[in-house]
């Protein structure tokens, strides 16, 4: 990367467009007093209290999958706790894929509260659990809906549905078979600790998303809203290129580009996110020059 | 039932217009070598229109006549269904051609340079200006309608962003992953929705 680029990255940023929005909320300013909020509470926290393996089945339009999922797993090359998959369709003997533990601050549930209409639903078994689906509905426009069968007793995800506000599903995943162990008593909690100060809320960008992660170096600003997240890229635009924008969807993930102009630069900013496409619209929006202001 | 019964049968069935045009030509050879038969349709012709005008008209023109005329001349080849057919087609194409040519503009019949230069096969058709498809090649002018330049660049660029969109789902997408695992409530789904790990980007940091 040219030392010009560098210095053109450093001079772009993701710039606060809301207002002091929920984005300086303190800790927990929510009394979870309903089931469904405390069950999003506990669906939230699951993977800070249980151990499990099982097989998943994932679709959407032209891809489904069956896959091997641990948590944690034994032999992760990593000191912190993280979980593994194999893509049991894809090759002989696959080999397995690292994920980690997802990080859940404190007051996220009240955020989401905010941003979604939290309710619960009909009851259902799956892979021989009873599960409840908890339904998430966007209050605007900036989001896309999700449908959670939460097994009663762990609060675990053992299925779920993405659409559209209007009801078309995206994808869905749901597990065939899962089974459960206790964690060792001395690596429960760890993974927050150890995440926590890498994943933190910051300013808020465009109403619901504020800035987890950023990277001014590398031209990279990752935004969530507590479920849905969104990262914005941003590459030089070859000289010779128009501006213009273009999206492709692939199940959930939308891929948003726009070539643009910052100053006297041409650049290319990706959005690639689970959310709707205006969404990537006002993300790459919020892109501009440090000086411009916001 | 006797021969002579059934084809009165038939007769009756003609005469009320009920006999396929297969009993009707049966019916026609049989009038015309028996005169009993022909007699017998002459005469329930008469009743018939008796019954209907209360009057006999021209009673010397043998109706029976006047049919098989009728069969066996050309009008006859007008009751086949794919003759039929064939004929709604042929007005129609002349329909469709002739308006074609009605709207095109004179100069742009009188061109004859509008074929592409590139090596193919050309089908002429009658009344229309001979055009080529061709891969990545641009559309002709239709008649009355100019393509506007401004619309393809942007049509261009359009499908460039899209193809770029494609590019970088590939190449980003696991990035995206792992920064997206860091608050699903299902980390590993963000793992399986991205495109398979080849020739990756580091994970941010």
């Amino acid at each position: 990367m040219s030392d010009w680029w560098v210095r053109c990255l450093g001079a772009l940023s993701l710039c606060v467009v809301c207002l002091p929005l929920p984005a300086q909320v303190a800790a927990l300013d929510c009394e979870l007093t309903t089931e469904p909020e405390r069950a999003l509470a506990k669906l939230l926290d699951a993977h800070s209290a249980i151990s499990y393996e099982g097989t998943v089945l994932f679709e959407r339009a032209d891809n489904r999958q069956f896959l091997e999922v641990v948590w944690p797993s034994q032999d992760a090359p990593d000191e912190h706790r993280q979980g593994t998959l194999r893509r049991l369709n894809a090759t002989v003997n696959p080999l397995a894929e690292v994920w980690p533990s997802a990080f859940v601050p404190e007051g996220r549930v009240c955020d989401l509260g905010k941003f979604y209409s939290v309710s619960l639903d009909l009851s259902r078994v799956i892979a021989g659990r009873l599960t409840k689906k908890l339904v998430l509905r966007p209050r605007d426009t900036l989001r896309l809906a999700h449908f959670v069968d939460v097994d009663v007793q762990t609060g675990m995800a053992l299925a779920m549905v993405t659409a559209e506000p209007g009801g078309k599903v995206l994808e869905r995943f749901e597990f065939a078979a899962i089974r459960y162990r206790d964690l060792p008593p001395l690596e429960v909690g760890q993974p927050a600790e150890a995440d926590g100060g890498s994943i933190a809320r910051g300013r808020g960008v465009i109403p619901g998303y504020f800035v987890v992660a950023e990277n001014h170096e590398q031209g990279v600003f990752v935004v969530s809203d507590g479920w849905a997240t969104a990262s914005v890229f941003i590459e030089p635009l070859p000289p010779t290129a128009p501006s213009g924008e273009g999206a492709v969807i692939d199940g959930a993930t939308l891929t948003y580009t726009r070539g643009t102009r910052v100053g006297n630069n041409g650049v290319l900013i990706s959005v690639l996110g689970e959310v709707p496409v205006v969404t990537a619209r006002l993300l790459a929006d919020a892109v501009r020059s440090a000086g411009s202001g916001p | 039932m006797t021969t002579n019964e059934r084809e009165f049968e038939t007769l009756s069935a003609v005469m009320d217009g009920e006999a396929d045009e297969l009993e009707l030509r049966r019916m026609l050879d049989a009038t015309s070598s028996d005169p009993e038969l022909r007699a017998k349709w002459r005469r329930q012709q008469m009743v018939r229109e008796l019954l209907k005008t209360r009057r006999i008209s021209q009673p010397d023109i043998e109706v029976s006549a006047a049919v098989k005329g009728t069969l066996t001349g050309g009008n006859g080849a007008l009751r086949n269904p794919l003759w039929s057919m064939a004929i709604a087609a042929s007005v129609t194409m002349a329909v469709v051609l002739g308006g074609q040519q009605l709207l095109l503009p004179q100069n742009s019949v009188m061109q004859g340079a509008v074929v592409s230069d590139v090596v193919g096969g050309v089908v002429p058709v009658l009344g229309a200006q001979p055009v080529q498809a061709s891969l990545g090649a641009r559309s002709l002018p239709v008649a009355g309608r100019q393509v506007d330049s401004a619309d393809n660049e942007r049509r261009e660029a359009a499908a460039m962003y899209e193809r770029l969109a494609q590019d970088r789902y590939r190449n980003l997408g696991r990035r995206h992953a792992s920064a997206s695992a860091q608050t699903h409530p299902a980390p590993y789904i963000s793992y399986i929705r991205a495109p398979a790990a080849s020739g990756e980007n580091p994970p941010l940091q």
